[in-house]
């Protein structure tokens, strides 16, 4: 059956929207401890497979619904951020290189680990609602993907509030502007950077326990988040959470627009020649201004 | 003091620094008067040497350790942060005391009488301010830590004579206020203005110090060494 051209646009751009809350999630960790930390974090993407094993073995092994289950998968994520600052990252800040190849190694470690505990196989995790979806008007949803949208942006949400409005949000933030300044304010810059090492990793695990639920995984999809992030934070400028969210949006557009006229073997092609094209118009981003940089 | 592996920047140093008064460090440029300010706060570590603040060791504290033990500073460059409020800005200076609601409003509205240019400006991104205005945003932020020393390292850098001015103006009125306050800056005439007690840094030791009125007398002279020494010439 064809669909009328505007129902086609709805469609697809729904699809996008939902895709682009997603990606939002899955870069804010990224951004929050490059900002803070200054560290290109590599092995994001393994935080987040290891969120959605975590999400699915724990759900699995308990026989809970998987949209609760994220919520314990936060606090085995936070232990794992915990454990990782303090062997591999803490006491390297003050260089650049050294965390990249350190995140680099955590990288292949975390990969190796996971594919020795849980093979190599596919999983995905469904819910009671995998199949199921709403009509909005001539568009229909996949309530999962509705969901999953939702929860991304109640956590966006909740970020952005902790960041704007409580003084511990006001002291990361600052520490992203100026670290040296926001220490002479008596503001305890490492421990905060090992607070935000610990929550970008949570944010990582719960995008995990999401992403889980709308595709299927397996222990060395990780680089591809990492590089989906790396497009998300191109497009939004290493901006502010508003910028993370309309980046991803941009790359959810660009993906389901790209895939459906060139075919969905291209959608990667698609997010990367979106990346390569923007570095050469415009490097500081589609929302980044020259010399800005805030979480 | 010294500090770095190869380098000895400073040596010979002793200052002491009077309560409720204003103790101006000067020197011609590379004597190392802001690499001591740095040092005392933290952000360069010594190689050995003392820092003592009421009875309390500060060397080998972090930084913001020395805030909460009552020192402050505002550095030589611009510091505030930029995306943030002016309020955000203050705010963030009361981290010390941010579980106080009361102290922390108390303190903000005594900043503000001796900063009151700033309280129209409070809801301003401090990238808005003036150069002079961000210096006087610096100055009042450091003060919401409720230092019982700040340290100030080159307060008129880069501002207009006007500026430099209303800077130092605001400086009398810490003074009158019975704040001890510590500072650095090249232009001599300000900070003789306001000081109370004066040391001389010539490259990297302390070449004299004591009460303004007693260095008074031989101020055209250092400055007439110093003037040499910048143009290339060897003081003898």
């Amino acid at each position: 059956m064809l669909l009328a051209p505007e129902i086609l646009f709805g469609q697809l751009l729904m699809g996008a929207i939902l895709l682009g809350g997603i990606y939002s999630l899955v870069t804010i960790g990224l951004a929050l401890i490059f900002g803070v930390m200054r560290i290109l974090n590599i092995a994001h993407g393994e935080f987040i497979i290891f969120g959605a094993y975590a999400t699915y073995w724990i759900s699995t092994l308990l026989s809970l619904d998987p949209l609760l289950t994220i919520l314990l998968t936060i606090p085995v994520a936070a232990l794992l951020g915990y454990v990782v600052n303090t062997l591999l990252i803490r006491g390297l800040t003050k260089s650049f290189d050294a965390p990249i190849v350190s995140s680099f190694g955590l990288l292949l470690i975390m990969q190796a680990s996971m594919l020795i505990a849980w093979s190599g196989d596919p999983r995905s995790i469904v819910t009671p609602l995998t199949a199921e979806s709403i009509s909005l008007g001539p568009v229909v949803v996949p309530i999962i993907r509705l969901l999953a949208f939702t929860v991304s942006i109640i956590a966006l949400t909740l970020l952005h509030f902790f960041l704007t409005r409580t003084s511990i949000g006001r002291a990361i933030r600052a520490i992203s502007q100026d670290s040296e300044s926001a220490s002479t304010l008596g503001i305890p810059v490492q421990r905060l950077q090992t607070f935000t090492f610990i929550l970008s990793i949570c944010l990582a695990g719960v995008s995990g326990g999401l992403v889980a639920m709308l595709l299927s995984f397996q222990p060395t999809f990780g680089p591809e988040f990492l590089l989906k992030s790396f497009v998300v934070l191109a497009l939004s400028g290493v901006g502010n959470i508003p910028a993370v969210i309309a980046g991803g949006l941009v790359l959810g557009i660009g993906e389901s627009y790209g895939s459906f006229f060139l075919g969905a073997g291209l959608r990667n092609v698609v997010a990367y020649a979106m990346l390569i094209l923007l570095l050469l118009v415009r490097p500081t981003g589609l929302f980044g201004r020259r010399g800005v940089r805030e979480v | 003091m010294e500090y770095h592996r190869d380098i000895e920047i400073l040596r010979n140093i002793s200052i002491h620094v009077e309560r409720n008064s204003v103790t101006a460090l000067i020197g011609p440029n590379g004597a190392g008067k802001s690499t001591l300010m740095k040092t005392v706060a933290g952000i360069l570590k010594p190689k050995r040497g003392e820092i003592i603040l009421d009875d309390v060791r500060l060397d080998g504290m972090l930084p913001e350790e020395r805030v909460w033990h009552g020192l402050s500073i505002v550095l030589q460059r611009r510091s505030v942060f930029p995306q943030m409020t002016v309020r955000e800005n203050l705010l963030l200076g009361a981290w010390k005391i941010r579980r106080d609601p009361k102290l922390l409003d108390d303190t903000m509205d005594e900043v503000l009488d001796i900063f009151p240019d700033l309280e129209p400006r409070l809801d301003d991104r401090a990238s808005s301010l003036s150069g002079g205005q961000q210096r006087m945003l610096e100055i009042a932020r450091a003060l919401m830590t409720k230092p019982k020393i700040l340290l100030l390292d080159e307060p008129s850098a880069g501002l207009s004579p006007i500026m430099v001015k209303q800077v130092y103006r605001h400086i009398d009125t810490l003074r009158r206020l019975s704040m001890t306050i510590f500072l650095v800056d090249q232009n001599i005439q300000q900070c003789f203005s306001v000081a109370d007690y004066v040391y001389v840094l010539e490259l990297g030791e302390v070449k004299g110090g004591g009460r303004k009125s007693e260095l008074a007398s031989s101020l055209s002279d250092l400055i007439r060494g110093w003037l040499y020494l910048e143009q290339g010439g060897v003081k003898g």
